[in-house]
């Protein structure tokens, strides 16, 4: 981690319960994100997912987010106006969400949708050089033939083009923070492995930092440089993606343990035994 | 128990499913496996009676499909779906959810057999009264396998049953689901995209490609890596690289 792009201090998302009361669902969250491939991992309802929307800014209107610090280059989050906000999303920091059946317009040609990416950061370029660079960076994702697939409808593409195509329209306009969740959860484990291996090399080539959600945690720590482990609206273990066997929380022990592997032991699986104390404060 | 000879299924011109013969023992545990549009949940949906084009030989037990009465039918085989949030009805309690397939086929105590199929899987009456939303994502799933289990049926057809699931809630449901088998001498067949699951769970596999069936395997084959199809390779190191942390980029073993 050569240079920090997000520092987040104690970050708290609350929403609205019954009576007035406030149900913390993020409780005190800080982390770091340099140029690197940092996973967050944890179940539903862990508040991997708020937590990197908070850093977007992209929350319902009715969660109430605070936190001591909450930063990206330099650019305060809390106290930045909308219009800088707005600014930032897409242009310097982008999303690629779980289903690109959901995130892309059906009615309109996928090329279009890119080519409006662009022209949204920069108004001021010819139509012929948007569309070069529409067919550039869909080759870039190593779509085989875009001037093809420019003309297409989602409904046209198969889930492994669709997510192709998601992270095509988020990198042409070169960010340089990237928020994936859950990018290949929806995708063949085939072409999971090519939708990630994409990923690397943009990370790489374009020394963009990237925070990766997922609740799988063996293939985030193939993946990515480190891992945070989120439970219960907080962090509870940092790791060394290469270091995961050295675990010492139990919640993440047992997610390890949990998981059937082709030539593992067929005797029952071991389960989570859940404890208490995991979802308090840690002193 | 499932004999298929020749199966194919058309929907208009598009062949979801093409010349497509297996049989599975009384008791066996049998997997599918493939990517999306391969034709898995094709096959299994149209041995559930849930296609009506479809062309060749199914037998489950001693109906044969395409003679044989529905309602003979679902006293044989029930089918478990990927996502219990769709697959249950939101506005019925989990107890009328459970007894609606007994009371439709005029069974007698329901109510009790409704209480002990709760408790097989793993559930408390208390829950009987309340509704899938107040339930979370694992709790849901067994109630599905509650419901696809109260006519007793000696066949499951399980299509992607852990996929919607955190892991550590995958573990508790392939858990149950093998102990039931035991318990209920039940016949398996388990559609799913990953290896290690139908590993776990599976006697023997068959991986389609492209609507047809490419290989069959035992578990022996598929946990060596015994396998002689490039596109069933390709799964399997896709797999455990995805699994393990053996890829490229990470040095072999490295979870052991």
């Amino acid at each position: 981690m050569s240079e920090t792009l997000v520092t987040v201090e104690n970050l708290r998302i609350a929403f609205a319960g019954e009576g007035g009361t406030m149900i913390e669902a993020v409780k005190g969250v800080s982390f770091e994100v340099g140029r690197e491939k940092l996973g967050i991992v944890g179940e539903s309802g862990s508040g991997k997912s708020l937590s990197s929307r908070a850093l977007m800014g992209v929350l319902p209107e009715h969660a109430r987010v605070s936190a001591d610090v909450m930063s990206f280059a330099g650019i305060d989050l809390l106290k930045a106006p909308p219009r800088v906000r707005r600014q930032l999303r897409g242009n310097r920091m982008g999303m690629i969400l779980q289903d690109p059946k959901f995130s892309l317009n059906p009615v309109m040609r996928v090329g279009r949708q890119i080519a409006e990416a662009i022209r949204l950061g920069d108004r001021s370029l010819s139509g012929a050089k948007v569309r070069r660079m529409v067919l550039d960076v869909l080759e870039a994702v190593h779509i085989r033939a875009p001037e093809r697939v420019y003309d297409l409808y989602p409904h046209e593409l198969s889930g492994g083009m669709g997510q192709r195509v998601m992270i095509a329209m988020m990198v042409v306009r070169e960010p340089e923070l990237l928020i994936a969740d859950e990018p290949t959860s929806a995708l063949d484990v085939t072409v999971q492995v090519q939708v990630l291996e994409i990923m690397d090399e943009l990370v790489r080539r374009r020394g963009m930092g990237l925070v990766f959600i997922s609740h799988d945690l063996n293939l985030v720590s193939r993946f990515c440089d480190r891992v945070l482990v989120m439970y219960a609206g907080r962090i509870v273990e940092t790791l060394d993606a290469r270091r995961m066997h050295e675990a010492v929380h139990p919640y993440t022990r047992g997610l390890l343990a949990c998981l059937p592997a082709i030539d593992g032991p067929l005797t029952p699986l071991p389960t989570l035994a859940r404890d208490a104390s995991w979802g308090e404060a840690r002193p | 128990m499932i004999r298929i000879d020749n199966l194919s299924v058309h929907f208009g011109s598009a062949v979801a499913v093409q010349n497509v013969s297996l049989s599975v023992e009384s008791g066996e545990s049998f997997g599918l496996v493939g990517e999306s549009g391969s034709g898995k949940s094709t096959v299994l949906r149209t041995v559930m009676g849930l296609n009506r084009h479809w062309t060749g030989d199914i037998r489950i037990g001693d109906i044969d499909l395409r003679k044989g009465r529905r309602r003979d039918l679902v006293r044989v085989a029930q089918m478990v779906f990927q996502d219990p949030y769709a697959s249950l009805h939101p506005r019925y309690t989990i107890g009328q959810a459970i007894a609606e397939p007994m009371l439709i086929n005029r069974m007698s105590d329901v109510d009790a057999r409704t209480v002990e199929l709760l408790e097989m899987i793993g559930l408390t009456e208390a829950h009987r009264f309340r509704f899938p939303h107040e339930l979370s994502g694992g709790q849901r799933q067994r109630v599905a396998i509650a419901r696809a289990l109260s006519l007793s049926p000696t066949v499951l057809l399980l299509d992607e049953p852990t996929s919607a699931l955190d892991v550590s809630v995958q573990a508790e449901i392939l858990n149950l689901l093998n102990r039931l088998r035991r318990e209920l001498n039940l016949t398996f067949v388990i559609v799913s995209h990953d290896l290690a699951v139908i590993s776990y769970m599976c006697d023997r596999l068959m991986v389609m490609q492209n609507a047809r069936a490419v290989e069959m395997l035992t578990r022996a084959q598929l946990r060596t890596g015994d396998m002689q199809h490039d596109y069933t390779r390709t799964l399997f190191r896709a797999s455990r690289r995805d699994r393990t942390g053996t890829g490229a980029s990470a040095e072999a073993g490295r979870y052991g």
